[in-house]
């Protein structure tokens, strides 16, 4: 049994329709939901459109905040975190990362940039005595970002391209494509040990999911574990070590990938 | 030549102020209501240790940098949680509060009768050259420090987390970087780098009033940023240029005394008019809209 790194119990959250225009009363999105996550495995959340998949990783990373329940996060070290309540940068530094649905670089920065923007600011475990010679954050910042360019030209070089002759291109130039393996690899140099992947195949075409699945796996070999939520069903039987199924506001069914996507088959009637 | 020494030193004052400005509006996308507020503030820091407290230009000048960025954080804690126009209603409030302390502080400002007899510095012994123009000379430097200043923090990790600050919010959020933060930095920077100018004026003018730290001064330096452009700090000088010379150049033509200033405010209030409806309103738009 793998530990444990995420675990949901008794999550709850209604909007409130009227601010949508839609009439008066409440929409309760997610409601009495429990859910965990084992560390380097990858664990889909597959559900209709509007069932909640998105708000439920808005709650995780604290773009909204939950009515009730608790989610605990383990982070690298194994110390225990209750997530609630805790800003978006907090919860990030602690070591959970996200992949937004769309478009999830900073279309700006040039793709080294972005990559930097990966990177926590320097948490160095120098003594101050240390700090104090002269120089000593030029050649920090100098190693730093050396490990930062061989971890990123590695990842590249699997998918053919060359990082060193691209890095200054411009993030927002790039075809979608490369602006998802852009955002994998943002996943990759960051130190999180939890990623919130948001349908990271939505808009490819089918030839190019086998190099996101590769990207998954490269993801895990580094040890770090996925909430993944995802449409393609071929691709989530072929990449889920779990699988869950989102349906009223709680998990309905879970399972291995198989399971669930066949049970999810039967249910949409295809 | 005392004419173009003086048009010389408002022109270097103005680059600065834009320049500061536009850190503020176009780097961080905040529309300041408050420069002219935060340009008081260091003009009064540095009379007020000059004459009550004897000291002489420099060591007034660096306090005035100080404070300001002080009053610049104290501004952000309020201002910086909120966005948009809430932002721009905080400023505006800022902007009257300092208005009002110096108008009613008068045992300390002067009230409204202003404070006067603020001491030029000295010119040292071995330059030969008059007091206005050792004065332009000062400005000259400050200018130079100022912009090198702002333009090695836009080269920076500072400048690139700005830049992805505005690119996209929740992303820089997800990078564990605090919005809130940076934010406050950029307001204290510009703060700072506002009261360069602000102590030159203090020692130029020798004289305050609080009518020149107003709401319209805020407006005419947002008008300069606007003119010059938001993103880069030779935008900056050329905003500063015409904000500055266009005024001159009215007054060259011979318009009439009464109708001069109330022509300028036409023209300025028409082009900010065309610029934020036309180029600056999409830009902010297409920023909010990919954050929401
Ligand atoms: N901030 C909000 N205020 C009000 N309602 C919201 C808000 N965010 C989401 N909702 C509603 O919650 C429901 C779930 O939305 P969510 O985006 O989580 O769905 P999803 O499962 O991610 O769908 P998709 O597969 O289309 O991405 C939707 O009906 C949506 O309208
Ligand atoms: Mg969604």
């Amino acid at each position: 049994m793998k530990p444990i790194v995420l675990d949901i119990k008794g999550l709850s959250k209604q909007f409130s329709l009227s601010a949508k225009g839609a009439g008066k009363g409440h929409a309760q999105v997610i409601s009495d939901l429990n859910l965990s996550v084992n560390e380097a495995e990858v664990c889909t959340i597959l559900g209709s459109n509007g069932a909640g998949k998105t708000t439920l990783f808005n709650l995780i990373n604290g773009f909204t905040r939950a009515d009730s329940g608790s989610i605990r996060f383990f982070d690298s070290a194994g110390e225990g975190h209750e997530l609630t309540g805790l800003s978006t940068p907090h919860i990030a530094r602690l070591g959970i990362n996200r992949m937004l649905q769309g478009i999830s670089v900073f279309g700006h920065l040039s793709m080294i940039d972005n990559l930097q923007m990966a990177r926590p600011v320097l948490a160095s475990r120098h003594s101050w005595l240390e700090r104090m010679k002269p120089g000593f954050y030029r050649a920090e910042k100098r190693q730093a970002a050396e490990k930062l360019f061989v971890q990123a030209e590695q990842f590249f070089d699997q998918f053919s391209i060359c990082l060193a002759a691209n890095q200054h291109k411009i993030a927002g130039t790039l075809s979608t494509a490369e602006q998802r393996l852009l955002s994998l690899c943002m996943m990759v140099v960051s130190p999180a040990s939890l990623l919130l992947l948001d349908e990271p195949c939505s808009g490819l075409h089918t030839d190019q999911l086998g190099m996101i699945a590769k990207a998954l796996e490269e993801l895990k070999r580094h040890q770090k574990s996925i909430l993944l939520i995802e449409h393609n069903l071929a691709f989530v039987e072929a990449t889920s070590d779990t699988c869950h199924y989102l349906e009223g506001g709680h998990i309905r069914l879970s399972g291995s990938g198989n399971e669930v996507v066949r049970h999810y088959k039967t249910e949409q009637g295809c | 030549m005392e004419y173009v020494i003086h048009i010389g030193i408002v022109l270097g004052l103005y680059m600065i102020l834009v320049a500061s400005a536009q850190l503020v509006i176009g780097h961080a996308r905040l529309i300041s209501l408050g420069q002219g507020a935060f340009f008081g503030t260091g003009a009064y820091v540095t009379a007020l240790c000059m004459l009550n407290l004897g000291w002489s230009f420099f060591p007034a000048l660096l306090t005035a940098v100080v404070l300001n960025a002080v009053i610049g954080l104290l501004l952000a804690l309020p201002a910086v949680r909120l966005k948009g126009d809430y932002f721009v209603l905080t400023t505006l409030g800022f902007q009257f509060i300092i208005f009002q302390l110096t108008v009613n502080l008068d045992r300390l400002t002067g009230g409204p009768a202003g404070l006067g007899g603020i001491p030029s510095p000295s010119t040292p012994q071995f330059l030969p050259i008059s007091q206005s123009g050792y004065l332009f000379v000062v400005t000259l430097i400050l200018v130079i420090i100022a912009f090198t200043a702002l333009f090695l923090l836009q080269k920076s990790r500072f400048g690139r987390n700005l830049k992805a600050l505005c690119d996209h919010e929740l992303l820089y959020e997800i990078s564990g970087r605090s919005p809130i933060k940076l934010r406050a930095q950029v307001i204290a920077v510009s703060a700072a780098t506002t009261a360069l100018a602000s102590a030159v004026y203090a020692v130029y003018m020798s004289y305050l009033a609080p009518g020149a730290f107003n709401l319209d001064q805020s407006i005419f330096i947002l008008t300069g940023v606007m003119l010059g452009g938001l993103s880069r700090l030779r935008q900056a000088v050329v905003g500063a240029l015409v904000i500055v010379l266009f005024p001159e150049l009215m007054r060259a033509m011979g318009l009439p005394a009464t109708y001069g200033p109330s022509m300028n405010q036409v023209f300025f209030g028409l082009v900010l008019l065309v610029l934020v409806s036309f180029t600056v309103v999409k830009r902010f738009q297409s920023n909010e809209r990919r954050n929401q």
